[in-house]
């Protein structure tokens, strides 16, 4: 499990986060404006500079994770970038003063809880995906499986090569029209509902009985080739899937970050254009 | 048919090599299955696939099963074929070649697409990253990017630009067509304020402004400073921003500081910020605050009026004699037409439209069903006027003298004279006596109106030697006990006046009715009061005081 982050220094940025959570409850519990709480006292000033301060500092792990040889380690990085950007929920909540609208503002807060919604699975992720794909390759790498996968092809077409057009047409569809992985949404189902293999295999075990007794060995040998093709493809799009899942947060943290930071510019312009 | 068949395989490094067979057969098969001549090995083609026989044109080239052969590039079931032509059977290519000697006809077979490198394929096919699947964090990302800049930040500023010229002539009623400026707006408008709530330029007139006062003053102007500027010249107070107290998008209500804190921070010790100051120190209306110090008459000749503490047991001195004792007591409220009445206190006192103050006591309403100012016992109905003492004596004149002159007068002491048959004419001497007659009975009318039992029954008469001059007092009652401070008797509409006011017991119009600031405090606690009703300096008390001059000056007011 990839958890290292996550103990990092024994916590160490867990207890920041902590105190600056605990920090700011404290001083808005104290603190009694003479309007209702809202982003414009000097408390909601100083929680927005802070909540502002640290988005950028998050984003930054986006430039610093591409650099190598620093003396941080990038760990650690990982474990402030973790902590402190889910100390943000508090921070930029009492930033609001619980003041909400359809406007801006309001967009700039909800894009900031998608991108730390979609870090905190991309927590979960790694601490889960990694250890599952481990398990479902069972130590066979990518490429063995792709070899395997090759050679139950070629048998395939040996053994069809004496049999009737309709099981040989069918073992085609088999070495021709099987994919792994495809589009999003299938990458991260894990199956291919139109998958040759499939069709081949289900195909060949229906036509199974209208062959003739001398085929009866070959069929039984291309269904058992099949089969062992079809786990090895079941393997394969687990680990696609797996992977996907691994990466797919990625794709609303990093964008929706980018998001975030113009409609932070936006919020900050705006409210001191109109002062 | 002899044929002979020649196999070619290409060379990975160039070069062909040939595998030659001779067949004899009155029909040639081709296809997948071993039975056949032509025996091609590849899952593509089917078991049967076609047939060539040998004609006296030369060869013919039929398919059998259901696949269809290509001459030449073109699909068909059967041909005739010569030497140059090609056919295609699945993935082999069959050339029809120059037979050699003895021999019927010759065909090359060429394996033109063999079966590819599967896993290549496999891979080719497979799509197995997000990436690969389409998806593009950067590309997203400068969308998303570029889009929220672009609307939330280039369109609403390019609108207010051109706003803004539009905003010279006076914030309200412009309309601006492109706001796009309203995803700016950080909270809901104030009531009051929604009708310019699409105009962000009405108050935010410039960007990277505060907005000013005089945004304020195009409909505010006239708002008064708190303090006499000049005796208290404090910059908080007279160089304040409006906008530093009344702050809007909070939502729908009245925007002002509620919080009693602004208030505490000077006039919990005021003389630190004001020592000239007349104001007592008060920081919470619970825990401090002075007693009420009622503004009253204490010497209504000269029109003084003093503040005093209710501690202090102020006397009112209005020149108005009046027992709210007597008057709520029924037996004693006999009425001249019989029988008698209970007063309630809304008999005399009902609250002003709106509320806040008390409708004045006026004697023709509230007074003279009872206190008739009569004179004359043989004509009861007859009444002097109320409130002009000095033309008393005069109407007095003039009912006694037209009696006088008219004559028939039923009064046995009376002179021949006015106790005449009425119309009979008078002689000159005859004339002087009733009028003799007449002022002495309006004198002895007056002496008995500024008596006691009339007008001294209420007021304080002033009768000196000169008849002419007999007077009351002018009465100084109180409009506003607390000029300072509002309060509405209205909102306290479901309570008893004698909560208040202990008007039963009082025996002097000198008495001052007001409850002490205890009374106040059963139900209202301090500004941070859980468990009576929180009262902030504010409910009682404005800011800004209507006898001060306007805190935006001219000036600002004109450079909007």
């Amino acid at each position: 499990m990839h958890e290292g982050f996550l103990v990092y220094a024994g916590f160490r940025y867990l207890k920041i986060a902590t105190l600056l959570c605990v920090a700011a409850i404290a001083v808005y519990a104290w603190h009694a404006p003479p309007d209702e709480p809202n982003g414009g006292t000097w408390l909601g000033y100083g929680l927005g500079c802070i909540g502002a301060a640290l988005i950028l500092w998050l984003m930054w792990f986006g430039v610093r994770k591409r650099r190598y040889g620093t003396v941080t380690k990038l760990q650690g990085w990982l474990s402030a970038h973790v902590y402190l950007g889910l100390s943000l929920i508090i921070v930029a909540t009492l930033h609001t003063g619980f003041q909400f609208g359809w406007n801006l503002h309001t967009l700039a807060y909800g894009l900031m809880m998608v991108v730390i919604a979609s870090g905190f699975f991309g927590i979960y992720a790694y601490a889960r995906y990694p250890r599952l794909m481990t398990e479902n390759r069972r130590g066979i790498t990518t490429e063995e499986v792709y070899a395997g996968i090759g050679e139950l092809d070629r048998e395939c077409r040996q053994v069809a090569s004496a049999m009737p057009d309709e099981i040989a047409s069918l073992v085609l569809v088999s070495c021709n029209e099987t994919s792994i992985g495809g589009s999003i949404a299938r990458q991260l189902s894990g199956h291919d509902p139109n998958c040759g293999t499939e069709r081949a295999f289900a195909g060949i075990r229906d036509l199974a009985a209208s062959v003739g007794p001398e085929h009866g060995g070959d069929v039984r040998k291309l269904i058992s080739l099949l089969g062992k093709k079809s786990t090895l493809l079941r393997t394969m799009r687990r680990d696609v899937q797996l992977k996907a899942m691994l990466e797919i947060w990625l794709y609303f943290h990093v964008p929706l970050s980018f998001a975030l930071l113009a409609a932070l510019a936006g919020h900050v312009i705006s409210v001191f254009y109109y002062w | 048919m002899e044929l002979r068949l020649a196999f070619l395989t290409r060379r990975a490094k160039g070069g062909v090599s040939t595998k030659e067979e001779a067949v004899s057969a009155e029909v040639v098969r081709i296809g997948r299955g071993t039975e056949n001549e032509v025996y091609l090995p590849d899952p593509r083609v089917p078991l049967r696939m076609a047939t060539l026989h040998h004609t006296p044109n030369g060869l013919f080239c039929e398919a059998v099963g259901a696949a269809d052969l290509r001459l030449n590039g073109n699909v068909t079931r059967n041909a005739e074929v010569s030497v140059g032509d090609t056919i295609g059977v699945g993935p082999y290519e069959i050339v029809v070649v120059e037979p050699p000697e003895g021999k019927d006809a010759a065909i090359t077979v060429e394996l033109v697409q063999p079966v590819g490198d599967d896993v290549k394929d496999l891979m080719a096919r497979s799509r197995t990253s997000l990436a690969a699947g389409g998806m593009s964090k950067r590309t997203w990302a400068w969308l998303f990017f570029l889009a929220i800049i672009a609307g939330f930040i280039a369109l609403p500023i390019s609108g207010h630009f051109l706003h803004e010229g539009r905003t010279a002539d006076g914030p309200m009623g412009v309309k601006n067509d492109l706001s796009f400026d309203v995803a700016w707006k950080s909270g809901e408008m104030m009531d009051a304020h929604k009708f310019f709530a699409d105009d962000c330029a009405a108050c935010h007139q410039k960007a990277f402004e505060m907005t000013p006062n005089r945004a304020c003053a195009a409909c505010h102007g006239d708002i008064r400073h708190h303090a006499d500027p000049v005796a208290f010249p404090d910059d908080d107070l007279t160089e304040a921003r409006c906008a530093s107290c009344h702050k809007d998008h909070q939502g729908p209500n009245p925007m002002f500081h509620a919080d009693q804190r602004l208030c505490s921070d000077c006039h919990g010790d005021l003389r630190d910020d004001a020592p000239n100051t007349t104001l007592a120190d008060a920081s919470d209306f619970a825990a401090d605050h002075p007693q009420f110090r009622p503004t009253v008459s204490t010497d209504p000749s000269k029109d003084v009026w003093t503040r005093i503490s209710l501690d202090d047991a102020p006397k009112e001195i209005s020149n108005l004699k009046f027992t709210h004792k007597t008057h709520m007591n029924e037996k004693k409220m006999r009425l001249p037409t019989g029988g008698t009445r209970q007063l309630q206190c809304t008999s005399c006192h009902v609250t002003e439209p709106g509320g806040g103050l008390m409708v004045k006591v006026e004697m023709e309403t509230h007074c003279a069903e009872c206190h008739q100012l009569t004179f004359e016992p043989t004509a009861p109905k007859r009444q002097v006027s109320h409130g002009k003492p000095k033309m008393v004596l005069r109407e007095l004149k003039e009912f006694y003298a037209a009696r006088a002159l008219e004559g028939g007068v039923p009064d046995e002491k009376a002179p021949d004279v006015v106790r005449r048959r009425p119309g009979t004419p008078l002689t000159k001497p005859e004339r002087k006596e009733a009028l003799d007659w007449s002022r002495g009975r309006a004198i002895e009318a007056a002496s008995y109106i500024f008596s006691a039992s009339q007008c001294g029954t209420c007021h304080e008469v002033v009768k000196g030697a000169d008849p002419e001059a007999w007077t009351v007092q002018p009465v100084r009652l109180t409009e506003r006990w607390q000029p300072k401070s509002h309060f509405s008797h209205d909102k306290h509409r479901d309570m008893q006046c004698t909560d208040c006011h202990n008007a039963a017991e009082s025996m002097s119009s000198t008495d001052v009715l007001l409850p002490k600031i205890e009374t106040c405090r059963d139900c209202h606690g301090g500004g941070t009061s859980t468990a009576r009703v929180p009262s902030t300096c504010i409910m009682c008390h404005g800011f800004h005081t209507p006898d001060q001059p306007p805190m935006v000056k001219p000036k600002e007011k004109a450079g909007k």
